[in-house]
């Protein structure tokens, strides 16, 4: 307490050293004044009264300096005068210290914001007991592809009976399929949904934000229809509303009571919204899916058993699928077990980017600290005069040493404040630019365990940039400048450094540049990928019926029709169809087996899973798919007429090789499965339609030949030149029925944008991080030339005073930098073909040694490398041999 | 003087000005008159040496000051005694009380 109080005390007069000797002496003085005003009042004389007033007090300078003893914290004060001192300096080169805060500022700053990423997204605890425990699990073919195929409900219950390797098990629907739920009263929203078992929830420990997470007993049939949303989506779409829980969502055409909001920063699967029991709320869509069990869509998520190895749980799950095998269509057999811990499935994939970006900002802040450490050996040789003096007037080594330390730290503490503010700015691109299924974006902020980190990180930028220059700059030979009056030569350690400095940074600017080339080359191969339709002048707007408002069919389907013609009639407008999905809705689609005229079982079981659509007459010519062989599907494929498909490419080569598939049989199931067999009347190339990476085999079925839901997604394309308002189709719709509400709608063009919003967000991340590492390298070159230039001055002077022309000195002085830019060249080059390879999985369409982008970078890194030392180089060119001679 | 001396010899001036800032708020001319005047003209510190023991007590917490205007409308800075400082009274008045009856024993005993 009182140890405080006092260090207090004598912090506050440190501070105000001035105004508490102040204060001292004006007490005092008014002490001898009250003590002669006593005596005066007694019968003394004024004057004489003063001199036993000052008697009285005793030697007032001695008591001074007493009190100021008292007040006295050494080492604070001499770092409190080392910090005035530092300031000062800096103050008098102006040059040096902005581009020394600057350089520290953009690294520290980049740091910072990555760290701010890192700490949000993968440091942080997820809100789940012991996540690390939690398995999830689903089955892949023994062979070939890497597919990710769920599992059914009646598995997980047959399996929950026999385990031991878990101690609980709950299901959950892979992929949340985004679903579009209507609010009640309000407008549609399309919001993801999935669907969990009724012990999902206690399973991972969770604890709701509000109300309650959902429980075994919700996970009934026939119990009341609840669900449960995510914190992100209670504050963005429903504006944080503290009445949540009165409220409902009506999906797939049952009300749905809002029972409670999870925790922040838990969103498993990735992206989704809504939570909902399967039993009672499990939507069955195909006619092939009456009983939600046997629907295979669900990931098992297990809590491990103590001491069990996540390899013996995974082989306990190959031994109960192979168990299974038999009660399974011959499609499902030959799987092996897939196993992944919850915390590597949800981080797993952004992971490998953030170490990517992590590995970046270390490389670009010990650039920046190496740049500061290049500028104030620079500034050490400058300084030696200063610094002899000092070591003359009895200045120890060591205490040179922290006094430049200590510049050093006033340095990094200024580039760290400024580095703050450019996080601030950096953290709110990143909100902008991120893409939207960035996990736990929301945990993202620049927050006390983060600015703590920064303090570190500044602290060590201090210490690397500024060690190495105050040992060498406080080396022992001040005294021969004041013996002849010159800076000694650089020793030897400093003559080797520097190079060393330059070689270091432009192997890591080499580095840093050649990955954003690939990240960039990388987003351009995907921007450039065949998409298999038209996208352009095509506008797209997804549209929903409250349930229940048409029961029949029949009449949806003439809505659907009445709506294409309304659409169609509009000015501009070239043709309009109907589609289930928009294309990169997530995963709205739907997805089946099938089997061709002819196939066996084996056959069929080899075929792959195809995407299925269901659309309208015109939707070939709408969405500018070719039609390969055959024809498209005309208003006469309706009910009554011979059932028809339409397939692509690959399915009919997969189905028939070799072989013309128009007038072949084909259906969606098992041959002999319940599916009613198709005639091929049309053969199309395949899309990227739902997925952007992978192009997809499609199976087209007319509407009206099709008994599920209709769809009620609209294709618009408009003749070349024309604009068609969004909201003239939105009125054209609301006239083919009043309560046909607008989920989404946009060009096409903007929604195939969306797939490539991570890619785009690295590159411009790696873009932002290349210009800074460019920018430092190019400022390093240029400290080191220019400080190689003055050291070799006299060198300089003699060679031309023997005859040397400007232009040959020029061209030595050039002729090093360029070596030396040249061995960074090489190094980088190798640096980055060892490491590239951690970033296979990032970069698309480009090999990670892509020979062209390794060229150009290195070229492009070089000339800016020479371009910097050419200033340098000049100024030697310019070197006065009469100067030199006199020893000026 | 020893260091050891001169310790007990500053302790026994912070006693004393705490003891005497214990009955009224004063300033440091005042704590003076008032010292000499409690102790009937015994005890004659040198003025000076009352400006280190107030800091001192200032920074161990046991004293504030402000400045205030005299009765004579003069700017003075006027020190009183803190909670902490009552209590520190407390306990160095108890064992001085048992220090000086010790010494009383000792020199008593010939």
């Amino acid at each position: 307490m009182s140890l405080w109080l006092g260090l207090r005390a004598r912090l506050r007069s440190l501070l105000h050293r001035s105004s508490t000797d102040d204060r001292m002496k004006e007490e005092m003085q008014m002490h001898l004044e009250f003590e002669a005003e006593r005596l005066v009042a007694s019968g003394v004389e004024p004057a004489e009264a003063r001199r036993q007033a000052r008697i009285a007090f005793g030697v007032a300078e001695s008591y001074k300096e007493e009190m100021r003893a008292q007040r006295r914290m050494p080492y604070a004060e001499a770092f409190y005068r080392d910090v005035r001192y530092a300031l000062r300096a800096l103050a008098r080169d102006r040059t040096f210290a902005m581009v020394a805060v600057g350089t520290l500022a953009l690294g520290i700053g980049a740091a910072t914001v990555i760290y701010s990423v890192v700490n949000g997204i993968v440091l942080r605890d997820l809100p789940v007991t012991q996540a690390e425990n939690v398995a999830v699990l689903w089955q892949a073919p023994s062979l070939g592809a890497d597919e990710h195929l769920p599992v059914s409900y009646a598995d997980l219950q047959a399996y929950r009976g026999s385990t031991r390797a878990f101690s609980a098990l709950a299901g959950v629907a892979f992929q949340g399929a985004v679903d579009v739920v209507m609010l009640s009263g309000a407008e549609a929203l399309p919001l993801a949904v999935t669907w969990v078992s009724g012990d999902f929830f206690p399973l991972l420990g969770i604890a709701p934000a509000r109300g309650r997470v959902l429980r075994p007993d919700d996970d009934a049939p026939g119990s009341e229809p609840v669900t449960v949303i995510s914190h992100a989506t209670w504050v963005n779409r429903f504006g944080s509303d503290a009445a949540i829980l009165d409220r409902t969502l009506q999906l797939d055409g049952r009300l749905h009571r809002i029972v409670g909001v999870l925790p922040r920063g838990f969103a498993f699967p990735q992206n989704v919204d809504v939570w909902l029991p399967v039993l009672p709320s499990y939507p069955a869509t195909l006619e092939t899916s009456a009983d939600p069990s046997q629907v295979m869509v669900f990931d098992l998520v297990g809590r491990l058993t103590d001491s069990v190895q996540p390899e013996a749980a995974r082989a306990e799950f190959d031994a109960f699928l192979r168990a299974r095998e038999t009660e399974r269509p011959a499609a499902m057999r030959g799987m092996r077990a897939v196993l992944t811990t919850l915390p590597e499935r949800i981080h797993g994939e952004i992971r490998t980017a953030l170490l990517a970006a992590t590995a970046v900002v270390i490389v670009l802040l010990l650039i920046a600290c190496l740049n500061v450490a290049n500028l104030l050996l620079i500034r050490g040789s400058i300084r030696t005069q200063e610094l002899a003096v000092r070591s003359a007037l009895g200045a120890g080594r060591a205490r040179i040493v922290r006094q430049l330390l200590t510049e050093s730290f006033v340095l990094a503490t200024c580039g760290g404040v400024l580095g703050v503010i450019l996080a601030a700015v950096g953290v709110r691109m990143i909100f902008s630019l991120a893409p939207p299924n960035l996990p736990q974006r929301e945990m993202i902020a620049l927050d006390g365990g983060v600015l703590l980190g920064t303090l570190m990180i500044t602290m060590l930028a201090a210490l690397l940039s500024g060690l190495l220059p105050a040992l060498l700059s406080a080396r022992g030979d001040l005294s021969l400048w004041l013996r002849s009056g010159r800076a000694s030569p650089p020793g030897a350690v400093l003559r080797l450094l520097r190079p060393a400095l330059v070689v270091g940074q432009v192997a890591m600017a080499l580095l840093v540049v050649i990955c954003t080339g690939l990240f960039v080359r990388s987003l351009r191969s995907m921007q450039q990928l065949d998409m298999g339709f038209d996208a352009t002048q095509l506008t797209v707007v997804e549209t929903m019926l409250p349930a229940g408002t048409i029961a029949e069919r029949e009449r949806m389907v003439l809505l659907q029709e009445d709506a294409i013609s309304r659409v169609a009639t509009l000015q501009g407008v070239s043709t309009v169809t109907a589609m289930p999905k928009p294309p990169f809705s997530a995963q709205g689609g739907w997805i089946a087996p099938f089997s061709g005229e002819s196939q066996t079982d084996a056959q069929f079981a080899a075929n792959p899973v195809v995407n299925l659509e269901v659309v309208g007459t015109r939707y070939f010519e709408t969405l500018g798919i070719p039609i390969l062989r055959g024809r498209p599907f005309t208003d006469a494929d309706r009910e009554g007429s011979e059932p028809v498909a339409i397939v692509s490419r690959s399915i009919a080569h997969r189905a028939w090789p070799g072989e013309n598939p128009i007038g072949k049989r084909i259906k969606l199931g098992p041959p002999a499965g319940r599916g009613a067999w198709h005639t091929v009347v049309g053969e199309t190339g395949e899309t990227r339609y739902r997925e952007l990476l992978t192009s997809q085999s499609n199976y087209y079925l007319p509407t009206r030949q099709f008994a599920g839901p209709v769809p009620l997604s609209f294709a618009v394309r408009t003749h070349r030149e024309a604009i068609v308002p969004i909201a003239s189709i939105r009125s054209a719709l609301a006239q083919a029925h009043p309560e046909l509400r607008v989920v989404s709608s946009g060009s096409m063009v903007e929604r195939l944008a969306a797939p490539l919003a991570g890619p785009r967000f690295t590159a411009a991340l790696f873009t932002t991080f290349a210009i800074i590492t460019l920018l430092l390298a190019v400022v390093g070159v240029y400290g080191a030339s220019s400080a190689s230039v003055r050291d070799r001055r006299r060198e300089l002077g003699i060679r031309m005073a023997l005859g040397a022309t400007a232009t040959q000195i020029t061209a030595s002085v050039l002729r090093q930098c360029a070596q030396i830019a040249l061995i960074g060249c090489v190094l980088g080059v190798a640096l980055t073909w060892a490491t590239s390879q951690l970033l296979r999985n990032l970069i698309i369409g480009v090999s990670t040694t892509d020979a062209a982008t390794y060229t150009a970078v290195t070229g492009f890194v070089l000339v800016a490398a020479v371009v910097a030392g050419y200033v340098p180089a000049r100024r030697a060119g310019r070197v006065d041999p009469m100067a030199v001679m006199r020893g000026e | 003087m020893s260091p050891q001396n001169h310790a007990d010899a500053r302790g026994s001036l912070d006693l004393l000005v705490l003891k005497t800032l214990s009955l009224a708020p004063l300033h440091g001319w005042g704590i003076g008159q008032r010292l000499e005047q409690l102790s009937a003209g015994a005890l004659e510190v040198s003025q000076g040496s009352l400006y280190p023991a107030l800091q001192r007590l200032e920074h161990a917490g046991a004293i504030t000051s402000e400045w205030r205007v005299t009765d004579n409308n003069r700017r003075a800075r006027y020190y009183s005694v803190t909670a902490a400082g009552r209590r520190a009274l407390a306990t160095e008045t108890a064992s001085w009380k048992r220090f000086a009856m010790a010494m009383d024993v000792v020199l008593r005993a010939t």
